[in-house]
Formats: structure tokens, sequence, C-alpha cells
């Protein structure tokens, strides 16, 4: 037997259990499908460790190599270091002042900015798709600015009816179009899930033929 | 207590289903070839990877911010596996590209670095896997893994960008940077909040199902295409279900929302 096709069995029997959990009350194999929900945590911890190994090689080679950005890459080992160490020495207790501090004061402010300028982004965007270069674009273009209606105080000021035109085309127009973007989805994933199950999804197992 | 749990009757009648018609028209393919439309998201991947090629630049793949143990966003990375392997085998390897493969959550790791490796072995380019380098953990965090891809964008002068898998609220900044560093992108999604971000800033899009048809659509396995249809069957009844509960609702007939809600 082939290693890829005790992949498939393994796919095909976890996600069988799984369904009978999620389906059926019974005990036995919901304690079977819970003992596999902890096996996934202790992997998942040991899989963070390989990210770590595999993070760490890639940038000591990229500083040894003194490849494009490598100064960056001192700033990710020494970074991942001295927090290793401070994670150690607070006896992994993440809400000890020694390590939070660290934490909060580099790492969280750093993701908070990141946060702030995607706005910008999504003005850039905006503009982008704001040019009516076809009819789509400018069906596009024109649920935009009724939506933007919805919300600008500027547009109730200019006619009472724009607010509400707006606030009909967020709720009922696109609340309706995502509505069936979902089922879809929900119906696509239910797919990809049971191929995978019944083995016919090979490539995400890593199956080549 | 019952066997049954109450209230997921609906969604076991239609797995069921789903898996009958399966059946049966996977007996049908046997007599007769099903198709379904190509993608042109599909063709672009490789347009992508050969632009990359011509430009003597590497190409990105990014399978996204998810993990394989989500039982909500799972589907999304396994999407992201299929497609990795599949440029991977169809179009790095015969092309000799230079591939990235930006990686989020530990779980992943190996799952891609081995689908990479033998997708490019498959291709007749073994040599083109480097251990740590084609497939790179950056970050667990959504931002930090953004800071990250846009920093190998900028710095290894990415010529383009296949996106495959969960995008959150970073989606803005991978697309947009993207886009201003001139790589051609091609992206795929099924969260409906960042789709619309993503039309706007990438070359082709697959959103929604799309994203999970095109897993079946690469295989070329007559077996994966009639899932394909199977959806469409189960959309049918959708429709119909959808239909039928408007018109029954607005006779103020509320049968159908009371038996699907009581099993």
């Amino acid at each position: 037997m082939e290693m890829r096709e005790i992949y498939v069995y393994a796919a095909f029997t976890m996600g069988v259990l799984g369904l009978l959990e999620y389906f059926f009350n019974v005990p036995f194999i919901g304690a079977i499908v819970g003992n596999f929900q902890n096996w996934i945590v202790i992997m998942s911890s040991v899989m963070l460790g390989m990210g770590a190994y595999n993070n760490l090689s890639f940038n000591i080679s990229k500083i040894k190599n003194k490849r494009r950005g490598w100064a960056y890459s001192i700033v990710c080992v020494v970074s991942f270091v001295l927090m290793m160490l401070l994670g150690l020495y607070v006896k992994l207790d993440i809400q000890r002042p020694e390590w939070f501090f660290w934490y909060n004061n580099i790492a969280t402010t750093a993701s908070s900015a990141l946060w702030a300028i995607a706005l910008f982004y999504i003005v850039s965007a905006a503009f982008r798709a704001m040019r009516p270069r076809n009819l789509d674009a400018a069906i596009l273009l024109m649920s935009a600015v009724l939506v933007i209606f919805n919300n600008a105080p500027v547009a109730g000021a200019i006619h009472p009816a724009l607010p509400a035109i707006g606030a009909w085309t967020f709720k009922l127009a696109a609340e309706t179009g995502m509505r069936a973007l979902l089922i879809g989805i929900a119906i696509g994933v239910t797919s990809l899930g049971l191929r995978v199950i019944m083995g016919r999804e090979k490539r995400a197992l890593g199956g080549f033929d | 207590m019952g066997l049954l749990i109450s209230g997921r009757m609906l969604v076991l009648t239609l797995i069921v289903i789903f898996v009958v018609s399966m059946n049966v028209l996977l007996y049908l393919s046997r007599t007769r070839r099903f198709r379904i439309r190509k993608h042109a998201a599909i063709d672009a991947m490789g347009e992508a990877v050969s632009r990359a090629v011509e430009l003597g630049r590497p190409v990105i793949m990014s399978p996204g911010i998810g993990g394989l143990y989500s039982t909500k966003y799972a589907a999304d990375t396994a999407a992201g596996l299929a497609v990795a392997g599949y440029i991977s085998k169809e179009f790095v390897a015969p092309m000799k590209a230079e591939l990235i493969v930006p990686v989020s959550s530990g779980e992943t790791l190996p799952v891609l670095e081995n689908i990479v490796q033998q997708g490019l072995a498959a291709g007749g380019a073994p040599e083109l896997y480097k251990p740590h380098e084609t497939v790179r953990f950056v970050a667990t965090t959504q931002m930090a893994y953004a800071a990250a891809y846009v920093g190998i964008l900028y710095r290894e002068k990415v010529a383009s960008t296949i996106m495959v898998g969960l995008f959150a609220g970073e989606v803005s900044m991978l697309c947009e940077e993207g886009a201003r560093c001139g790589c051609f992108q091609v992206a795929a999604s099924t969260n409906v909040y960042q789709i619309p971000l993503m039309i706007c800033m990438v070359d082709y899009m697959m959103f929604g199902e799309d994203m999970m048809a095109a897993t079946a659509w690469i295989s070329d396995d007559p077996g994966q295409i009639t899932t394909i249809i199977s959806n469409d069957i189960l959309k049918l009844i959708g429709i119909a279900a959808a239909w039928i509960g408007a018109i029954l609702v607005t006779f103020g007939i509320d049968a159908l929302r009371t038996f699907w809600g009581t099993f």
C-alpha cells in the first residue's frame, strides 16, 4: 500500500467519523472524535515548531549569504530569540508584565499601525474601481454612489430620499447578492469536503498521477 | 435523547442528495464525458508564471492565512493546496520558474512543502525546490503575514502573484501592493467581505464556489467533474426551495421553515 493511499483512508475514516459525530448522537463516536481533536491541538503545536525552524533557517541563511534585505533578517532572528528567551524566563505565562510589555508595545502596536494603513489601500482600490470603463463598471459605480448616499450626511441635504435609496441598495440588493454567493460557497465547500473524504481530491493530499 | 441531532437534518439530507447524485453521475460518466466551463483565471495562472519567467523574476503563490484544522475555512486552504500542486507541476516546473510560497499556519507548512516538492518533481524539475526557501513560514498573525508578503514583493521583485485560499482584512494590503509593484495578479476567495476589494485590485479573480470548482477542473478527473454537476443539482434544489418558501411565506404559510426547523 502506497503512503498516499494511507492518507486517503485516514481522511475517509476521520471525515466519516466527524460527519457521524455532527449528525448523530452516539457517545462512543463523540469520544473518538474528541480524542482526534486533542491530537489536532498537539500536532498543531509541534508543526508550529517546524514553522519556527523553517523561518529561522531561511533568515540565518539569508544573513550568511548577505542576500538583499539581510539586515531585516537580523532583526527577525534577534526578535525571535529574545522573545523565546523571555517566554522561557516568565515560564510561558504570557500575562506576566515582563513578557506582555514587549509584546504589547512592539507586536500589537506594529499590527495596529498596519491595520490603520489598510484604510488607504481600500481608498486607493475604490478610486480605481470607480472608473466607468464599461457597462458593468458603470453599474458598479452607480451602486457604489448609492451606498455612499446611505452614509454621507450631505446626501440628505441634497435630497431627503437619497439616504433611503442608499439604504435600500445596501440592505436589499447587496445583501441578497451576498446571500446567494454564500449559498453557492456553502455548497462548494461541502462538495470539496466530500471529495477529500471520498478520496477523489488527491492534489490536496499531495497526489500526482 | 434521540439518535439524530435536531436542526441538522436539512444539511444531512442535502449531503445524501449530493452523494447519491454524484454516484449516479459517476456511473453515467463511464459512457459519456461531462464537461464544465473553464474559468479564465485558471488559464491566467499559466500566464502569470510565464510572465515571471519572461521577466526573470519570481512568482508568489499564497495559500492565505487559513489552516487545515479550521472547520470553517479548511476547504479554502485545501483549494490553495490543490492549486499550489497544480501550478508547480503544470507551469513552474516546465517553465523553470522561481516559486515562492509564503505560509502562515504551522499545520499547512509540511503539507505544502510536500505538495510543492512533489509537484516540481512530477513536472520534471525537482532541482527547483529549495528547502526552507521555496516554501517559507513567515508569520501566524494576519498583519505580520501581510508585512512579510509585501516585503517579499519588493525585495525579490516579484513579477506575478497567485492567491488562492483564505484571505481576510489583510487582502487590501496584499493586492494593492501587488498592483503597485506591477505584478500580474490572479486571486481566488470565498470571503464575501473581501471579494469586492480583490475584484478591484487583481487582474483575474475566482470568487465564491468558483474556487472550489477550480480544484475539480484542474484535476481533469471525471469523478471530480461530476461533483460540480452535483453542486448545480443542489443549487437548483436551493433555488426551488427559496421560491417555494417565499411564495408560502407571502401567503402566511410557515410550514416549510417549521418543518426543517424541527428536524
